[in-house]
C-alpha cells in the first residue's frame, strides 16, 4: 500500500433525520487529494441526502464536514461551491432554456470582474471581460466536445450530451472536489466507456478529488480507486473496489434487489 | 368588557364566511397547488345567483316561508356555482396542468378578472340590495346582542363544514381527493380518475363559495360585482395562516382574519380595515409560512 | 484552439451615442409630432411612455429573474408620492421664491424635476430592498402572494398619511414633465435592463430563473441576485411613479391597487416574459387599445381579460416568446463576400 493521500474532503459522523427517518446514521467518509472515491448502496440508502447535505442543500443534525480542513457544514449551498466543490444533479438539471455556452459562462459568473455600473454603462473593462468569459466558456465546451453545439437551448441537447455539459458546468465553477450523481445513467455501453475515459482524463488533468454515485458496477469498478457502500443510511463497508466485490455485508444488502445482477457482475 | 366580546362575536360569524371561501382555496390548492384567483369572485357570482333566485321566488311563486324560501335560494346558487367552478376548471385550468405555474397563476387572474368584469356588464356596476330572506331580528344577553341572522350564518357554516368533513373522511371521493393531493402521479397509477377528483374540488369549492356568498348577503346585504376582490384576498390569507392544504386549519384561519378585522375596525380605525389582512399575510409568510395547523415539509431534490 | 479576441472596444462610448442620438429623436418628436396630434394623443404616448417603463423593470424582476413579483403599483406609488412631496414641499416654492427669468427658471426647473425623479426613484428601491430581503426568500406563488400584500401596505399607509392627501388625494404637483422625460427615462429603462442582461449578472438571474437551486450549486449567491434585480425594478418603478405625479398633477392611492400591479404582469406576460421588445409592444398596445375600443366601453375590459385568458391558453410564452428586435429583422443582411 502507498500512503494514503491528503485528505481533502472530511464527512465525520454525520447524521440527518427528516421527521422520524432517520436518512443518514453516523457515517463518516473521506476523500483524498487527486482521489476518484465510489458511493454505492441500493435505492434508498441516502447516497443522495449525502451528497445534498455536502453541497448545502441540508444541513446535518450532528457532525461535521470539512473541506481541506475547514468547516464547511452550515454554509449555504452557493458559498460551499465557492469554497470548491461541485455537483452534477442526478436528474439533469441544466438552464434547460439557456443556451449551451450561456450555461458555462453563467457558472463561470463568480470570476467575472466587472461590477453593477460598469455593466450598465457598458463599460470597456466589462467588455473585455466579457470576451474573457466567453472565450474561457468555448475552450471548455471544446474539452467536452460540445463546442458543435454552443448556440443550441441546453434542453435541445441529445441525452448524453447533457450529461456532459452539466459536468462542463460543474467544472467551469473551477472546483477542487467533483461530485457526480449517478453520471452514467441511461446511458449506453459506448457512451459510458467514454464518459468513463473522461472521468479519468479529469481527474488527471484538473487535479480533481471525485467523489461518485453509481449504479453500474462496471463503472464502480472500473474507475473507482476506493468505495464506500451505503445501505439504510449506514456505511456498511469501504476499501478498495476488488475487496468490497467479496464483503459478505455487502453482498446481503444488494440480494433481492434489482442491482443483484450488476452488483455480481 | 362587553365591547370586547360583542366584537368577538361579530368576529366571529364573519369569520364563518371567511372560512367558507378559504376552504375552496385551501382543497385547490392541495390538489393542484393553484392559487385560484377566481375564487372570490365565484362568491360573487354565488351572491348574484341568490339575488335572482330570489327575486325569481318572490315574483313567481308569491309568498314562501322565509327560512324554504333561504334554503331554496342557498341551494340554487350552490349548485349554479357548482356548475360554474367546473366549467372554470374544464375550459381554463385543465389545459395548463403540465403547463408551469405561472402560466396557471395568470391564467387565475385573467378568469377573475374576466367575472368581475363579465359582472359588471352582465349585473350592472351598481351596489344591489340584497333580499332580506329572513327578517332580523335581534336577541339580547345580557349587555350583549347578538342577530338572528348571525346565528343563521354560523350553524349554516357549522352543517356545511360538517358535511364537507364527512365527504372528505368518508366517502370513496373524498379519500381519492386526500390520495391526489398526496401525489397526483402516485394516484393516477393506482386507477384514481385525477381529472374527475380535481372537477369535484371545483365543485365542492366553488359550492361553498356560493353559501358564502348568501351568507354574506344575508350579513350585509349590499351587493356589487367586485365584492369579491377582498374577501378572496382575505379567505386566501386565511388557508395561509391556517396552513395552505389543510382544512382545519383553514377554518381557524378564517376565524381569526374575521376576529381581527373587527378588532381592527372597533378598536383602531376603519381605513386599516384591509390592511391587517396583508400584515397578518406577511408576518405567517416570514415567521412560519407553513401556516398554524401546516406540518414543515423540507424541500427536496 | 481559442480565437483571436474579438474585443468590442469603446462600447460604453457607443452605448451613450446611441442614447444621445434616441434623446435627439425624442426632442425632435416633442418639437414637431407631439405638438402637433394635440394634447390627447400627447397623453396616451406619455402614458405609453411611462407603462413602457413600468413593464420593462418588471420584466427584469419577473420574465429575466423569474420572480413572481405583483407589487409594482406600490414601488410607482413610493416613488410617485416622495418625488411630489419633495417638490410640492421644498424644490418649488424655492424656485418660485427665486425672482428668475424665463429661460433660466425652465432649466432649473429641469434640474428640480431630475432630482425628484431620482429621489422618488430611490425611495422605492429603497423600499424595494426592505421588501426584497425577507420576501425573496419565498418562491412561486407565495412570493406573489407576498409581493401584492407588501404593495397593498404601502397603499394603506400612504393612504393614512395626512400630509401627502391621504384619502382626498394629492394635488397641485407642478406640471413639470412631458412626452420628452417620459420618453428618456423609458429609453433609460431599457438600455439598462438591456446592458445588465447581456452581462455576466443578466445570465446569472437567468440561470435562477431556470433551476434556482442548481444556479445555487453553481456558486449564485440566489437571494443577492434576486435582491438586486429587485431592487433596479423597483427603482424604475418609483421613477415611473414620478414621471406621472408630475405630468397629472394629482396623484391619488387608487390609482395603485394590486389590479393596477396585475395591469403591469399582464404587459410582461403578453409580451413574452425575458423580452424587453415584448414588453415595449404589449405595453404599448394595451395602453392604446383600451382607448380604441372606448367605443364598445362596457366590452372593454372584458375583452381585455379575455385576450389574457385565451393568450395563455393559445400562446403561454407570450407575443415574443423570449426574443428580442434585431436591425437584421429590418435590414437586408449584408452579403457574405
Amino acid at each position: 500500500m502507498t500512503t494514503p493521500p491528503e485528505i481533502v474532503l472530511e464527512l465525520t459522523d454525520i447524521c440527518l433525520s427528516f421527521g422520524g427517518l432517520k436518512a443518514i446514521k453516523n457515517v463518516s467518509l473521506t476523500v483524498g487529494k487527486r482521489e476518484l472515491v465510489g458511493l454505492i448502496g441500493p435505492n434508498g440508502a441516502g447516497k443522495t441526502t449525502l451528497f445534498n447535505m455536502t453541497t448545502g442543500v441540508y444541513c446535518p443534525d450532528q457532525g461535521t464536514i470539512a473541506l481541506s480542513g475547514q468547516t464547511i457544514s452550515g454554509l449555504p449551498p452557493h458559498e460551499i461551491n465557492r469554497r470548491g466543490i461541485a455537483r452534477t444533479f442526478q436528474n439533469i438539471r441544466l438552464w434547460g432554456n439557456m443556451t449551451v455556452l450561456d450555461n458555462v459562462r453563467a457558472a463561470l459568473h463568480k470570476t467575472a470582474r466587472a461590477g453593477l455600473w460598469q455593466i450598465i454603462a457598458a463599460s470597456h473593462h466589462h467588455a473585455r471581460d466579457e470576451d474573457r468569459l466567453r472565450e474561457y466558456a468555448r475552450e471548455q465546451l471544446a474539452y467536452f466536445d460540445l463546442i458543435r453545439f454552443e448556440n443550441d437551448l441546453a434542453k435541445n441537447l441529445p441525452y448524453g450530451e447533457q450529461r456532459r455539459l452539466e459536468i462542463a458546468r460543474a467544472l467551469a465553477t473551477n472546483p477542487t472536489v467533483l461530485m457526480l450523481d449517478e453520471p452514467v445513467a441511461g446511458m449506453n455501453t459506448g457512451e459510458k466507456v467514454h464518459l468513463m475515459e473522461l472521468i479519468k482524463r479529469l481527474q488527471a488533468d484538473r487535479r480533481l478529488s471525485i467523489l461518485l454515485i453509481e449504479h453500474d458496477m462496471k463503472v464502480v469498478m472500473g474507475i473507482c480507486e476506493r468505495v464506500a457502500v451505503l445501505d439504510y443510511g449506514e456505511k456498511i463497508a469501504e476499501g478498495p473496489p476488488e475487496a468490497i466485490q467479496k464483503d459478505p455485508r455487502v453482498i446481503e444488502a444488494y440480494l433481492g434487489a434489482p442491482q443483484t445482477t450488476a452488483a455480481t457482475n | 368588557m362587553e365591547q370586547f366580546v360583542q366584537q368577538l362575536i361579530n368576529g366571529l360569524s364573519l369569520g364563518t364566511i371567511y372560512a367558507l371561501i378559504a376552504l375552496g382555496y385551501t382543497m385547490v390548492y392541495g390538489i393542484l397547488r393553484l392559487i385560484n384567483f377566481a375564487h372570490g369572485d365565484v362568491y360573487m357570482v354565488g351572491a348574484f345567483f341568490g339575488y335572482y333566485v330570489a327575486r325569481f321566488i318572490s315574483t313567481q311563486l308569491g309568498y314562501v316561508p322565509s327560512m324554504l324560501n333561504f334554503f331554496l335560494v342557498l341551494a340554487a346558487s350552490m349548485a349554479g356555482c357548482a356548475i360554474l367552478g367546473f366549467v372554470i376548471e374544464r375550459g381554463a385550468y385543465r389545459p395548463l396542468r403540465r403547463a408551469p405555474r405561472l402560466n396557471a397563476l395568470i391564467t387565475a387572474i385573467g378568469i377573475s378578472l374576466l367575472l368581475e368584469n363579465l359582472g359588471q356588464l352582465v349585473f350592472g356596476a351598481d351596489p344591489k340590495d340584497f333580499p332580506n330572506l329572513i327578517p332580523r331580528t335581534t336577541l339580547s344577553i345580557g349587555v350583549l346582542t347578538v342577530s338572528n341572522i348571525q346565528l343563521i350564518v354560523v350553524a349554516t357554516a357549522i352543517v356545511l363544514t360538517l358535511g364537507l368533513e364527512f365527504i372528505v373522511h368518508r366517502t370513496k371521493m373524498g379519500t381519492a381527493m386526500r390520495a391526489v393531493s398526496f401525489s397526483g402521479d402516485a394516484a393516477g397509477l393506482m386507477g384514481i380518475n385525477i381529472n374527475r377528483v380535481i372537477s369535484f374540488t371545483f365543485v365542492l369549492g366553488s359550492a361553498l363559495a356560493a353559501a358564502a356568498g348568501i351568507l354574506v348577503g344575508l350579513y350585509n346585504p349590499k351587493i356589487d360585482p367586485l365584492m369579491g376582490i377582498m374577501p378572496g384576498l382575505k379567505a386566501f390569507v386565511a388557508a395561509v395562516l391556517g396552513g395552505i392544504g389543510n382544512i382545519p386549519g383553514a377554518i381557524l384561519g378564517g376565524l381569526i382574519m374575521g376576529t381581527a378585522e373587527t378588532f381592527t375596525v372597533g378598536y383602531l380605525s376603519s381605513t386599516y380595515r384591509d390592511a391587517i389582512t396583508f400584515v397578518i399575510l406577511v408576518a405567517v409568510l416570514l415567521f412560519r409560512p407553513t401556516g398554524l395547523l401546516g406540518t414543515p415539509a423540507r424541500s427536496k431534490f | 484552439m481559442p480565437n483571436r479576441l474579438t474585443v468590442s472596444a469603446s462600447s460604453t462610448q457607443r452605448t451613450f451615442t446611441w442614447y444621445a442620438l434616441y434623446a435627439l429623436v425624442i426632442m425632435l418628436l416633442s418639437r414637431t409630432v407631439v405638438g402637433w396630434v394635440g394634447a390627447y394623443y400627447e397623453q396616451i404616448l406619455i402614458f405609453i411612455g411611462i407603462n413602457i417603463t413600468l413593464a420593462v423593470s418588471l420584466n427584469l424582476v419577473l420574465g429575466f429573474a423569474g420572480q413572481f413579483s405583483i407589487g409594482h403599483a406600490g414601488f410607482m406609488a413610493l416613488g410617485g408620492y416622495s418625488s411630489a412631496a419633495l417638490s410640492y414641499f421644498v424644490l418649488n416654492p424655492a424656485l418660485m421664491s427665486l425672482p428668475l427669468d424665463g429661460m433660466l427658471h425652465a432649466v432649473l426647473e429641469n434640474v428640480a424635476l431630475a432630482i425628484v425623479l431620482f429621489a422618488g426613484g430611490i425611495a422605492a428601491a429603497i423600499a424595494g430592498l426592505l421588501v426584497g430581503i425577507p420576501t425573496l426568500r419565498l418562491r412561486g406563488d407565495y412570493l406573489a402572494i407576498a409581493t401584492l400584500g407588501m404593495g397593498e401596505i404601502i397603499r394603506v399607509v400612504i393612504l393614512n398619511t395626512n400630509f401627502v392627501g391621504g384619502a382626498r388625494g394629492f394635488t397641485d404637483i407642478p406640471r413639470w414633465t412631458g412626452f420628452t422625460w417620459v420618453y428618456l427615462i423609458a429609453g433609460a429603462c431599457v438600455l439598462v435592463v438591456r446592458n445588465l442582461i447581456a452581462s455576466t449578472s443578466g445570465r446569472a438571474l437567468t440561470a435562477l430563473r431556470e433551476d434556482e437551486d442548481a444556479a445555487a450549486a453553481m456558486g449564485i449567491n440566489t437571494t443577492r441576485h434576486k435582491v438586486m434585480a429587485f431592487v433596479l425594478g423597483a427603482f424604475f418603478a418609483g421613477m415611473a411613479g414620478g414621471l406621472l405625479a408630475h405630468y397629472m398633477q394629482y396623484l391619488h392611492t387608487n390609482s395603485f391597487t394590486f389590479l393596477r400591479s396585475i395591469e403591469i404582469v399582464v404587459f410582461v406576460v403578453l409580451g413574452g416574459g425575458g423580452s424587453i421588445t415584448g414588453s415595449i409592444i404589449a405595453a404599448a398596445v394595451l395602453t392604446v387599445l383600451p382607448e380604441a375600443l372606448r367605443v364598445a366601453q362596457s366590452w372593454r375590459m372584458v375583452s381585455y381579460s379575455l385576450l389574457l385568458v385565451i393568450m395563455m391558453l393559445t400562446r403561454p410564452q407570450g407575443l415574443m416568446g423570449g426574443r428580442e428586435f434585431h436591425w437584421s429583422w429590418i435590414l437586408p443582411r449584408r452579403k457574405q463576400a
